[in-house]
């Protein structure tokens, strides 16, 4: 019962850090797009800006429950 | 915490003092030359050679076949050269792998379909950070003789990066913790840290190389060339160079350790994980007590050994401001878990020929100890909600030496309600006949005869074993029916008040039992706090003292006498004085009365009442058994959980007084 707490718990630690991960490199990337040195080559080469990622509707906000 | 701006001003403050490394190895050249140049014109002034400040003279009258600008050319690349290849040397000497660093740490690889729930965690824990950090997951190593919490980052690239943590780490930190501290260190492996060290570390050697060349020049003897004396000024600059180098490397390791901590704030988006782990460490220390910890001293997550100047972390209250933790002041409590590795039969050899509990003061009356177990009063308080090792040592063989027979009963709720009932039950027999037929008309006919049935058992158990027993049938009555509880409720009762003189300590067994499961029955009916002051609970104080000093005495003059202790400490906190009542004013329904009101009252006055409860009880000299027990079964009824008394001697059979 402990070790399967355990996974639950770690994997949805997981998807939550991939999620924040995810918005980490999409911030970084429209930061670098905007700072000078790099802004220039984007430009030119037409880098487009990156999507953040959102959860709209509330329901998937909820982790799933797990009852015995 | 701003982790983006930590972090940004970490790498500036990096850059800078590299820069100032760069800097320092520049003027370690022009102090070369110069000494060179120093030491020449000295020569030149006492007339040994003939020398002139010219550089371009080619005709100068040194034995020497160059000129001063060459010469000095010679110097700097020579000096520079030296320099070059004794980083070279030192750094592909330390340029193990993480791996080779973590055995040479005694770290031991665990598997990654490993059972044990600790080791899964970390591992589970690690994954996770990789995911949150964007870096491939790293071999994990346990340092299984480190019992202090430290952890480690070693590696070149994310590739043959290691990460190890000390079993003091795996052990006594929560998952939040844990998270902070392998965030901290994949931080280390994300930038590339031990790199940079290492080069650092390559340097500050080839600058020491400078003194190893100057003491080989001490000794040589070349005609009029004053090389011995160029030897000492490189022996002086060179040390003089490791000394600014070290500092310089230790300020890049704090810089860079502060990058770590922002960039574990960065991964785990929560600063108090990372923040309750530094104040553990503050408490229980990160000192690693491998022979190869000065080495790989840089690579750890807190300061493996203490030094000040050259240390390679910033100051843990310093870490801990940073991370905008609160820092109050107020250590954590950190219950050191019992070693696994111990084996049992040590364990018992470890307790039976140990430890006599702290503070035991003689006897104040006087009195000879012999064979009655004897327990601090003042350890009676200090030991409220507190559990040490000592008592899960000793929890664990008591749970270990119950009988199996009470073991089975007490798991279901027909043997718990039976258990409860035997312990109710008188010890004199013709009392307890009666007893069992006055339950023959109230109960079912199963109870009595479970009841019979573990008798012999029951009556086998020393008095300390009640109150655990107790405890340990309380799940299984839990389960009862509210209907079968009140029937439950009902016959305690009749119990209880069929003896014809009922014993205080039987009396508060069945209150206690009775307390805790109401509570789960009737949750709507929690006690408020009503009373602030002990004043106006003197009347019930003085109750409860009367009735735990006649129940350790024999007479009334002792009983008198052992209340008096016990009020004298409270009458100063009531401002009043504490009535001592007679015996029939302080018989079990005064007691009940009294002990309901002062758990309605605020903690501290609970605590003062039990000490003073524990004064009464030790105004004869000794504790013993049965009187603990008492103070135990009270505190109980207080809400305040005293753990059982650790003795020393087991063996010894206790002279117990029977309450």
């Amino acid at each position: 019962m402990m070790s399967l707490m355990e996974e639950v718990t770690s994997t949805e630690n997981k998807v939550s850090f991939a999620r924040q991960a995810y918005n980490d490199a999409v911030m970084t990337y429209n930061t670098r797009r905007e700072v000078f040195p790099s802004n220039v080559i984007a430009s030119t080469f037409n880098f487009g800006p990156a999507e953040l990622f959102v959860i709209e509707k509330p329901e998937q906000k909820e982790a799933p429950k797990v009852a015995f | 915490m701003d982790f983006f701006n930590c972090q940004d001003k970490a790498r500036r403050n990096t850059k800078l003092l590299v820069f100032y490394f760069v800097l320092a190895v520049l003027s370690l050249l022009l102090a070369v030359n110069a000494a060179v140049l120093l030491i020449l014109a000295g020569f030149a002034n006492y007339g040994l050679l003939i020398w002139k400040l010219n550089p371009i003279s080619s005709a100068n009258e040194l034995s020497l076949p160059f000129s001063q600008a060459e010469l000095l050319f010679f110097v700097t690349i020579g000096t520079l050269v030296v320099i070059l290849i004794g980083s070279v040397f030192k750094t592909l000497q330390l340029a193990r792998g993480g791996s080779a660093v973590a055995e040479l740490l005694d770290g031991r690889l665990i598997n990654s379909n490993t059972t044990d729930a600790d080791e899964r965690k970390l591992l589970n824990v690690v994954e996770e950070m990789s995911i949150a950090s964007g870096v491939p997951v790293p071999q994990v190593y346990v340092m299984d003789g480190e019992a202090e919490i430290n952890a480690f980052a070693a590696g070149h690239s994310a590739s043959d990066a290691a990460i190890g943590v000390t079993r003091g780490c795996m052990k006594m930190l929560s998952r939040e913790e844990l998270q902070g501290v392998i965030a901290h260190e994949f931080s280390h492996i994300l930038n590339g840290d031990m790199r940079l060290n290492l080069r650092l570390m390559g340097l500050v050697f080839g600058i020491l190389c400078l003194t190893v060349i100057g003491r080989i020049l001490i000794r040589a003897r070349r005609g009029k060339f004053p090389l011995p004396l160029v030897g000492l000024a490189l022996i002086i600059i060179g040390w003089a160079g490791v000394f600014f180098g070290r500092l310089i490397q230790a300020a890049v390791s704090r810089q860079r350790e502060a990058l770590a901590d922002a960039s574990a704030v960065q991964f785990t988006r929560n600063p108090a994980g990372l923040g309750g782990a530094l104040k553990k460490i503050l408490i229980h220390g990160s000192r690693i007590d491998s022979p190869h910890a000065e080495e790989a001293s840089h690579l750890f997550f807190a300061n493996g050994l203490d030094t000040s100047l050259f240390a390679t972390h910033p100051l843990l209250t310093e870490r801990i401001r940073a991370l905008r933790s609160s820092l109050d002041g107020k250590f954590p409590r950190v219950t050191q878990q019992p070693t696994p590795a111990i084996s049992r039969a040590s364990e018992v050899a470890q307790r039976s020929h140990s430890l006599q509990i702290p503070g035991l003061p003689r006897a104040q009356g006087g009195k000879e100890l012999v064979a009655a177990p004897f327990i601090a009063e003042h350890a009676v308080v200090a030991n409220i909600g507190q559990a040490t090792t000592q008592h899960l040592c000793y929890a664990m063989d008591f749970h270990q030496a119950i009988p199996p027979g009470l073991q089975i009963a007490s798991r279901d709720p027909l043997g718990a309600g039976a258990l409860v009932c035997a312990f109710l039950l008188a010890s004199d027999p013709s009392t307890r006949q009666k007893q069992l037929e006055d339950l023959d008309c109230a109960t079912s006919k199963a109870i009595r005869e479970e009841i019979i049935r573990i008798w012999p058992e029951i009556q086998g158990m020393p008095p300390q074993a009640k109150i655990p027993l107790v405890d340990l049938a309380l799940p299984a009555l839990r389960r009862l029916s509210p209907q079968q509880f009140e029937q439950f409720r009902a016959t305690t009762e009749k119990l209880v008040a069929g003896k014809a003189e009922t014993d205080l300590f039987v009396y508060m067994l069945r209150k206690i039992v009775v307390r805790h499961l109401e509570r789960n029955f009737f949750p709507q009916q929690r006690p408020i706090t009503e009373f602030y002051a002990l004043r106006p609970l003197a009347p019930d104080c003085g109750a409860l003292l009367s009735a735990t000093a006649y129940a350790g005495q024999e007479n009334i003059t002792e009983a008198y006498a052992a209340f008096g202790q016990g009020a004298e400490s409270l009458s100063p906190a009531a401002r009043c004085e504490i009535p001592w009542l007679p015996p029939d004013q302080c018989d079990l329904s005064h007691v009940d009365a009294a002990l309901a009101r002062l758990s309605q009252a605020v903690p501290q006055i609970k605590k003062n009442v039990l000490s003073a409860c524990a004064q009464t009880v030790a105004a004869d000299g000794v504790i013993q058994e049965g009187e603990a027990e008492l103070l135990r079964a009270i505190a109980d009824a207080l809400d305040c959980p005293v753990p059982p008394f650790v003795q020393s001697q087991e063996a010894d059979a206790p002279a117990v007084a029977e309450a």
